[in-house]
């Protein structure tokens, strides 16, 4: 006689397993994207700077018609810095979801607590990014055209929930990861 | 802790093996090892239910308070 006692009372974690590997599988996904941008980017600067500069202030809401050389370079280098926190985001939600598929939420508590340090650190480089965009796009402007902006859109509302909720599942992840030690303690 | 596993006990009574008891009710041996030397937090009704079961026995069997 065998009792199988797996199929009755016992929550089955494998297909938020399955989820979650998908979910990693994303932000791999986006962390390459976002390197693959990067590197268009520079590209893009290396082949045609009037271009990308255009495009980039244009982007900024400050279009140039032809913007000189140095221009193209630091809107690349904005943009650049705002790709690298992105893709360090991604990373660390990835590493999140990565601990998560191998059933280990404490490790898990900690990529998110490091996610959400990210997050914030990429709403003040938005600020500070479309700041410095805006100095670039108008430092050529002559008196009283030149412009300083401080952007508070919904973009930085969005890292900020999202740092938040970050950080809220880093506690989470915390308390489950105890729970996890408890249910493995239980025969 | 003051609650002590007989399972051992009823395991010898029964003639029956760890690995053979963990095959019939469906859990790991290592599990049933774990259990036997007492070292778990705690015990699910389910297992208990199967155990009793499979070693025709009343969890009292099973587990005895001792005060410390």
């Amino acid at each position: 006689m065998v009792l199988i006692m797996q199929d009755r009372e016992f929550v089955d974690p494998e297909p938020l397993r399955i989820l979650t590997r998908r979910f990693e599988i994303g932000f791999r996904v986006a962390f390459a994207l976002t390197c693959a941008v990067a590197v268009a980017m520079v590209l893009a600067l290396l082949a045609s700077p009037d271009w990308i500069g255009g495009f980039l202030a244009e982007a900024t809401g400050y279009p140039l018609e032809a913007p000189r050389l140095w221009q193209g370079a630091a809107f690349v280098g904005i943009a650049l810095s705002v790709l690298a926190a992105h893709a360090a985001v991604f990373r660390a939600a990835g590493q999140v979801c990565r601990w998560l598929v191998q059933g280990l939420p404490a490790r898990a508590a900690g990529a998110a607590q490091q996610l959400s340090r990210r997050l914030w650190w990429l709403l003040g480089l938005s600020i500070l990014a479309h700041t410095a965009s805006v100095l670039v796009a108008t430092a050529h402007a002559g008196p009283g055209q030149r412009a300083v902006s401080l952007a508070l859109g919904s973009s930085q509302i969005t890292f900020a929930i999202a740092a938040l909720i970050a950080a809220f599942l880093a506690r989470a992840f915390v308390l489950g990861a105890a729970l996890w030690q408890d249910h493995q303690e239980i025969v | 802790m003051a609650i002590i596993v007989r399972l051992d006990v009823m395991l010898a009574k029964r003639k029956m093996t760890s690995r053979e008891l963990a095959a019939r009710i469906g859990i790991a041996e290592q599990n049933v090892s774990t259990l036997k030397s007492g070292r778990v937090r705690g015990v699910r009704f389910a297992t208990l239910d199967a155990i009793c079961q499979v070693l025709d026995c009343q969890p009292g069997d099973l587990l005895e308070y001792e005060a410390d």
